[in-house]
């Protein structure tokens, strides 16, 4: 009887381990950069930042927080990840307040009206494993899972999650190395260089138009939650060359209306000194040179409007020793 | 809940492990509840529907107990086929009779008949009309209410069969017996194999078969030639599959289920095939059909008869859908040629001095007999009739050779990896089906082994289907193939 108990019990040690490796060794590595810096967000000692940056990679490709300590004694982080739809930056925001209590949160809008509940295990859902978990992320999840038990399993268990993704994924989803940015050394901005000549167009013959009540209360939410933590919240729009931008009116009026600050850098290129011509990477993000230049600006901004404190003078801070 | 579901994975163990530990009084009222609750989750609406046909079946057996009388078995098969025919046979019914009165100029509006049919319905009816003709014929009837709501409702075979008799499973279900440690080991085994059939097999397969055989598809010739020998073993892995898993499923319980398939592509004629193919369906059909038809008891021509009208019918039964039934007339016209032509065969095999027991010979005969089948998957895989023909000219016409060289074979749903990770698949099945064709069970090799061995090969088992499966939400689950009929 011992015998076949510990068979039954062997098999199942060694099924939930056998489950556990495959998945490590078949899980999407597109996702480790984000997962990483999710992971980096984590290991900061608590109410450590002053300025949180969010946002999808609209953000975090955007500003170097590196150049806010460097100009302005700015302790800020970044973050942020790719792809992320608002409702994955009401996550993200929810997450640092368990452990951060910034003074200024810079959320970047250029998915302030979608909030598409992910379905894709390649995509923003996959790299909210690391969160932790709270009363938020079930919200979230059951946001985006609607109830479906094969969801919940595929998101906990990463070889299912590869099952799910196999159709999607092509052979560069696992062929790419894993993260080898040091995000406590970049404070979570994610650097790319390479120049790609940008046509950026004319922000002030966009059509407008208006943001939805989902996505609405979801910025709400985020916007209670922060300015109840004593955080003053800014909205802002970093400038691409793609698709065109229809909230800027929009986006303007509701921080009017929530006391929210407000920064259209279409607007303030010229004045950041970004080029459309030497600045980004590719049609969506900025170089080192323009993340750089983004984060100037931004932090001239913080440094006139809030009063915030300079990291410069602490000794042993988390920016001093960055390359 | 389908056995390749999540809420099935839960499900499962919860009930094995009730039925285990509540005391032996218990386990039936355990077991049904379980049953019942199995049928719920698919759709609370149809348990009436299970619960209709049970009383029918149970208060027919007890009329029919000891006294043959033919009105009560004609009442109760009546009855018992009622909801069948409701829910998936009036809207043909319906649509053809309306086709023929427009045809002489009679226009009358179909009427909507959009139900969904109720899980198991035509599986566990022909059970119910078994049990009522074995009845009649002499056997005894189930008196407790409880073994006959039991054997009409065991979920393991809710899904897709098999087609119990009721002298079969009534005396274990009755029995109650505590699972063994060897039942729930052979249980797992099988339920292995069978999720390999189904999820590694089958439903890579489909990804082929579905995209070529989509009702706007442009396909022509050889990809249709290539998707229906990739049905064949789409349809053996997910039908075969399911019965495997139906099996493994009944024995972790600790009851034993009739094996569907017996090495089907192994046969020599389209006859044995259907001796080997899904056996408890093909069986019920002989013996609740074709015997009281008259069998082959009233000459060659009434002989044929109704093997035409039984492979008709067993057509029907897949589906209510003109091309369904041509593919049981089909198999059935099969059947009747090679039985006329076979004085003929084996006066050429005396003539050309050929050995009938040689392997060579054995092997074209199994080649012949799969390409039969194979050519009758058409009618089969096929949305309409019309859309069999035209795929059928097309295979016949169109000699697009170049789609093995061009990498157009390689973009329809599978890569070439894909294709070779296939080919593997079936090997590895041909080999387990060799095993059984040859009675060398596989299972039994693998009891006698050391209990260490015993356990790597569960682990290996569950880990390669987990890792080579195709399953997850981001795929169309391909449902039972079967558990539509």
């Amino acid at each position: 009887m011992a015998k076949k108990l510990a068979a039954v019990l062997l098999c199942v040690v060694l099924i939930f381990v056998g489950v556990l490796a495959l998945g490590h060794l078949t899980r999407p590595l597109g996702d480790d950069v984000a997962i990483a810096n999710v992971e980096n967000f984590h290991k900061l000692p608590e109410n450590s930042i002053d300025v949180i940056v969010y946002g999808s990679s609209h953000a975090w490709r955007n500003v170097n927080v590196n150049e806010m300590y460097d100009k302005y004694g700015i302790g800020a982080y970044n973050y942020a990840a790719n792809w992320q739809h608002l409702d994955t930056t009401w996550l993200f925001v929810h997450d640092s307040l368990a452990t951060q209590t910034p003074k200024v949160a810079l959320i970047e809008g250029v998915h302030v009206n979608s909030n598409e509940f992910d379905t894709d295990m390649d995509g923003e859902i996959y790299y909210t494993t690391p969160i932790p978990e709270s009363k938020y992320k079930r919200e979230y999840l059951k946001m985006c899972f609607e109830n479906h038990i094969e969801r919940y399993i595929s998101y906990y268990f990463p070889l299912v999650a590869y099952h799910e993704n196999k159709n999607a994924l092509t052979a560069e989803s696992f062929g790419r190395s894993s993260n080898s940015i040091d995000f406590m050394d970049t404070m979570g901005f994610y650097p790319r260089d390479g120049v790609f000549v940008a046509d950026v167009k004319d922000w002030t013959q966009m059509e407008d138009w208006v943001i939805g009540d989902r996505s609405l209360a979801l910025m709400d939410d985020m916007v209670a939650a922060l300015q109840e933590k004593g955080c003053q919240v800014v909205f802002w729009v970093a400038p691409w060359s793609t698709e065109e931008y229809q909230y800027f009116d929009v986006l303007q009026q509701y921080c009017e209306e929530h006391n929210c600050g407000y920064i259209n850098m279409f607007e303030h290129m010229e004045d950041a000194g970004i080029s459309a011509e030497t600045d980004f990477c590719d049609p969506h993000h900025l170089n080192v040179s323009g993340a750089t230049k983004m984060a100037d600006y931004l932090g001239a901004y913080l440094k006139e409007n809030y009063d915030l404190t300079d990291w410069r003078e602490v000794p042993s801070n988390l920016w001093e020793n960055h390359s | 809940m389908v056995f390749n579901s999540a809420q099935f994975l839960l499900f499962l163990p919860l009930a094995a492990l009730g039925y285990f530990a509540v005391p032996q009084k218990a386990r039936r009222v355990w077991l049904l509840l379980a049953c019942y609750f199995f049928y719920f989750c698919w759709n609370p609406a149809h348990v009436p529907v299970l619960a209709f046909v049970t009383a029918v079946g149970y208060l027919g057996g007890r009329l029919l107990d000891g006294k043959p009388r033919k009105g009560a078995l004609a009442a109760g098969i009546v009855l018992a086929l009622a909801p069948l025919i409701g829910f998936k046979y009036l809207g043909f019914l319906t649509k053809s009779v309306l086709s023929v009165l427009a045809h002489v100029g009679v226009q009358i509006a179909p009427p909507a008949f959009d139900f969904l049919l109720p899980m198991g319905i035509s599986f566990y009816t022909l059970q119910a009309v078994g049990y009522l003709v074995d009845t009649y014929r002499g056997e005894r009837a189930e008196h407790d209410l409880l073994d006959f709501a039991l054997f009409i409702s065991f979920f393991p075979q809710m899904v897709s069969g098999p087609i119990s008799r009721g002298k079969s499973l009534l005396p274990q279900l009755s029995a109650a017996k505590r699972p063994t440690f060897d039942d729930l080991r052979d249980g797992v085994l099988l339920l292995i194999w069978g999720y390999f059939l189904k999820i590694v097999v089958a439903d890579r397969a489909a990804l082929f078969v579905a995209a070529v055989y989509a009702p706007e598809s442009e396909y022509e010739g050889w990809f249709y030639i290539i998707a229906t020998l990739l049905f064949a073993l789409q349809l053996y892995g997910d039908f075969g599959g399911c019965s495997v898993m139906a099996m493994g499923t009944a024995k972790i319980l600790g009851i034993d289920l009739i094996d569907n398939f017996n090495a089907p592509y192994f046969s020599q004629s389209i006859a044995e095939f259907w001796r080997r193919w899904h056996i408890s369906l093909s069986t019920w059909f002989r013996d609740y059909l074709y015997i009281p038809l008259g069998g082959n008891r009233k000459g060659a021509l009434r002989k044929n008869f109704n093997v035409l009208v039984t492979f008709a019918v067993s057509g029907l039964w897949h589906g209510a859908q003109w091309n369904y039934m041509a593919w049981g007339l089909l198999n059935g016209l099969y059947q009747i040629i090679g039985a006329a032509l076979l004085p003929l065969r084996k006066a050429v095999v005396r003539a050309l001095h050929i050995d009938p027991q040689s392997r060579l010979h054995k092997l074209l005969r199994v080649v012949v007999t799969f390409a039969l089948f194979n050519s009758t998957l058409v009618l089969f895989r096929a949305y309409r009739l019309m859309d069999a023909v035209r795929i059928l000219i097309s295979m016949a016409t169109v000699h697009n050779f170049e789609i093995f060289t061009d990498g157009s074979l390689f973009a329809c749903g599978i890569d070439a990896f894909n294709f070779a990770l296939l080919g593997v698949y079936a090997l590895v099945m041909l080999a387990v089906d060799v095993c059984k064709y040859k009675q060398i069970k596989v299972r039994s090799v693998i009891e006698k082994q050391h209990w260490l061995c015993q356990v790597a090969v569960v682990v290996l088992g569950v880990l390669a289907v987990l890792l080579l499966g195709v399953y997850g939400p981001g795929f169309e689950a391909s449902n039972f193939i079967y558990s539509q009929f």
